[in-house]
């Protein structure tokens, strides 16, 4: 490969955050001590910031479990902190912007006024924004700790409440191991992680972080699926839960960009959820384009389109359809560009 | 007629950048300024960072025209108002030295060599830091960086940038009494940070980038508007302390980050400079490096009478 | 918050006194790798630590250096207690 073509594979994966993933992965492949130095500087200093966020991650565990088992609160980790502490060894490299917690609605009011006793603190949110995180995407409006900067989620329900024709939440949230350690902290269960992930992606807008989000399912199949029941158990629970369109979509893509390997009883099983043929005409090119390549050199002119069927989608799945336009139209006052999700800082 | 959007290669020390960009004041600038450091045959080298520079979207395009900075596809940033483009993009790049080079341990300092030693400069903004490596450039200083010291924690050594230097109000006018007329660039006004010059690096420096220095000394400084020119030795705890404080990414690197801070107390020298005479401190640095028994003489140093006073810090 | 000095006290077993800390004469630096803080204090703090790496009774030497320093030692030993370099037990 040329120093060209090099330059761009690290170029890319920055874009998708998973830059320090490629450390692990080309080790695995025996290929790391070929790659010249100006690629593995890049990665190695991806690195660096992976072992720092894995240091805040262990420091906030300790925190958090000092201040909840003191009230009593029970808290389930989610996504990208409870792959690190469940020690999921090919998550290795992945990085996290902020920690997910999970927190049973009745214990919510406690361990918000815990935490904003303890330095955390909101960020700042328009009243709509705020309404809309406690509403509709069931969770507080973020946190950050004033001293440490470490970003805090607190979810109080597992999925956003207003789905159309959703899974059933309550059934996924008892599917829950406790970690090894004496914290009193929770993680979901394998079967119950891999369907959290394909839920939270598939009920998605906007999929700047699809290509990673479809990686950490692979990854978490892979993983799970050395454990002889796995399978069994996740089909087990898909029955209990009602709706698989989203592990649906995540197979299919898993085995068409990943050539995963599922088994057919499997993938049989979720045929019935396959969407109508519509839908599926209107999202399948779409979802395929957002799952291979998003890199902005790579965008060809017909990709607004499908970016724009799969934010549509992902709207009318998650809200009302009352309240989906309005919602619509504030949004786009303050973003002409709906890939743009970050909020840029000032320079100086 | 239309700008038309131009792609450039800047090779600096060990960074190479593809700088994007249609807006004539920053095509205009990297042409004048990194006349010495564009790479003509870019397909052949690996590029490390991809920033673009566009103006503003839509009305902010004319309507008090705006700048905008982009990394990797991505916007970092808000955007700046159009004239001050240049600054922008030398920021930027410092922004992305600081958040994605952590091979280097990365302290706010400027870095300078003479004779095979090196320096380190370290002060907060404002105290004068950017003037006196301008003043020690033209005083036949090797380059390194005025902004960012770059110290590899293998081999404890500091690689250079040899990027232009950002000079702020005072200092714009005071650094045009010893540096060429043609080095200088358009003023920038109504910054953040008041009026801002960038000033072009000499050619020799950015010729020999890609020469390491050893660190000799750490220098700390600060303006003082009664003292010519008084040095004092740094104990070598509070010198390390001074060193992390000042490092962008020390955290970050955890236990190499501090293992290499050590080892540059350990084996350099500090001193603590309070000056208003440029010439003074330039003579108390060098005769600093140049000891023998690498002792250097505390107290106050006096040269010969210049008029390089440094009056209050931007 | 507690500010109440632990009952037992030991020193993290990972905490590295070579790799985290830096003495020159009088004085030193030391480094949590936990919390990635740093401290400048007097000599004999890494020297405590370095006693503690060793004792037996690591609560006991706490004690004996918090009586010989009683103005400045409490304030030491909270902010190692802060720092997790030193753990209560």
């Amino acid at each position: 490969m040329s120093p060209r073509e090099l330059s761009q594979i690290i170029a890319e994966a920055r874009y998708y955050n998973m830059l320090a993933q490629l450390k692990p992965l080309c080790e695995q492949s025996d290929i790391w001590f070929e790659l010249p130095v100006e690629f593995q500087r890049h990665v190695l200093s991806a690195e660096y910031t992976y072992t720092n966020q894995l240091r805040l991650l262990v420091q906030e565990h300790q925190h958090i479990s000092q201040l909840f088992s003191r009230l009593n609160i029970r808290w389930v980790y989610l996504k990208g902190a409870a792959y690190q502490l469940t020690d999921i060894r090919c998550m290795q490299g992945r990085l996290m912007s902020d920690i997910d917690i999970l927190v049973p609605q009745e214990q919510i009011a406690t361990a918000e006024q815990a935490l904003m006793e303890h330095g955390w603190l909101h960020k700042k949110l328009t009243d709509y924004d705020d309404k809309f995180y406690r509403d509709y995407s069931q969770e507080i409006p973020p946190l950050r700790h004033f001293d440490r900067q470490t970003e805090l989620d607190v979810h109080f329900n597992i999925l956003p409440t207003v789905l159309n024709h959703g899974p059933d939440p309550v059934t996924l949230l008892t599917h829950t191991h406790m970690l090894p350690d004496s914290s009193g902290a929770q993680t979901l269960s394998p079967e119950a992680m891999v369907l959290h992930s394909a839920i939270h992606l598939f009920y998605e807008s906007e999929f700047h972080k699809g290509v990673r989000d479809l990686f950490d399912i692979v990854q978490l199949i892979k993983y799970f699926s050395q454990q002889p029941d796995f399978w069994e158990n996740l089909v087990r629970l898909q029955h209990s839960i009602g709706n698989g369109e989203c592990m649906f979509y995540a197979i299919r893509y898993c085995r068409i960009i990943y050539q995963l390997d599922v088994p057919e009883d499997v993938v049989a099983f979720y045929e019935q959820f396959r969407p109508g043929q519509l839908v599926f005409y209107l999202t399948d090119p779409a979802f395929r384009k957002v799952f291979s390549s998003i890199y902005p050199v790579h965008n060809d002119f017909g990709d607004q389109w499908y970016l724009l069927v799969l934010y549509l989608r992902g709207h009318l799945k998650r809200l009302p359809f009352s309240k989906l336009v309005p919602h619509l139209i504030r949004k786009s006052v303050y973003r002409l560009n709906p890939m743009k999700k970050d909020e840029p800082d000032v320079m100086i | 007629m239309l700008p038309s959007t131009q792609r450039y290669y800047l090779q600096t020390g060990p960074f190479i950048t593809e700088v994007e960009t249609s807006i004539p004041s920053v095509q205009r600038y990297l042409k004048t300024h990194y006349q010495d450091n564009l790479l003509a045959d870019p397909e052949l080298h690996f590029i490390d960072f991809h920033v673009s520079l566009v103006p503003g979207m839509l009305g902010r395009r004319w309507i008090k025209p705006q700048a905008r900075f982009y990394f990797n596809g991505r916007e970092p940033f808000k955007p700046l108002p159009l004239n001050q483009a240049p600054a922008m993009l030398e920021w930027g790049m410092n922004w992305l030295i600081t958040n994605h080079a952590h091979q280097y341990l990365i302290i706010h300092a400027a870095t300078l060599e003479k004779n095979g030693k090196g320096i380190i400069i370290s002060a907060p903004s404002g105290s004068g830091k950017s003037t006196l490596c301008a003043y020690l450039v033209s005083q036949g200083w090797r380059l390194l960086s005025d902004e960012l010291a770059l110290v590899c924690p293998e081999t404890l050594q500091i690689h250079g940038l040899a990027r232009p230097i950002n000079l702020k109000n005072n200092a714009i006018e005071l650094a045009r009494r010893f540096l060429p007329s043609a080095s200088f660039g358009e003023e920038i006004a109504d910054t953040l940070k008041g009026k801002v010059c960038l000033v072009k690096p000499p050619k020799p420096s950015v010729a020999k980038v890609y020469i390491s220095a050893p660190i000799s000394r750490i220098v700390f400084v600060k303006y003082s508007a009664a003292e010519q020119c008084y040095v004092e030795q740094v104990e070598k705890c509070e010198a390390l302390m001074e060193l992390i404080t000042n490092s962008f990414n020390f955290g970050l690197l955890n236990q190499t980050g501090f293992a290499c801070a050590k080892q540059i107390v350990e084996a350099a020298d500090a001193i603590y400079i309070e000056y208003n005479q440029l010439a003074d401190c330039e003579v108390a640095i060098r005769k600093g490096i140049d000891e023998k028994d690498n002792g250097t003489k505390v107290g106050r140093y006096s040269s010969d009478p210049h008029d390089f006073t440094l009056n209050e810090p931007s | 918050m507690k500010d109440k000095r632990p009952e037992r006290i030991e020193l993290n077993g990972k905490f590295s006194i070579i790799h985290c800390t830096f003495k020159h004469q009088s004085r030193s630096v030391i480094y949590s790798p936990f919390t990635s803080e740093s401290m400048l204090c007097d000599i004999s703090v890494v020297e405590l630590l370095e006693r503690l790496s060793h004792a037996d009774c690591m609560t006991g030497e706490v004690d004996s250096y918090v009586k010989k320093r009683p103005e400045s030692a409490v304030g030491v030993i909270k902010q190692l207690l802060s720092m997790q370099i030193l753990l209560p037990s």
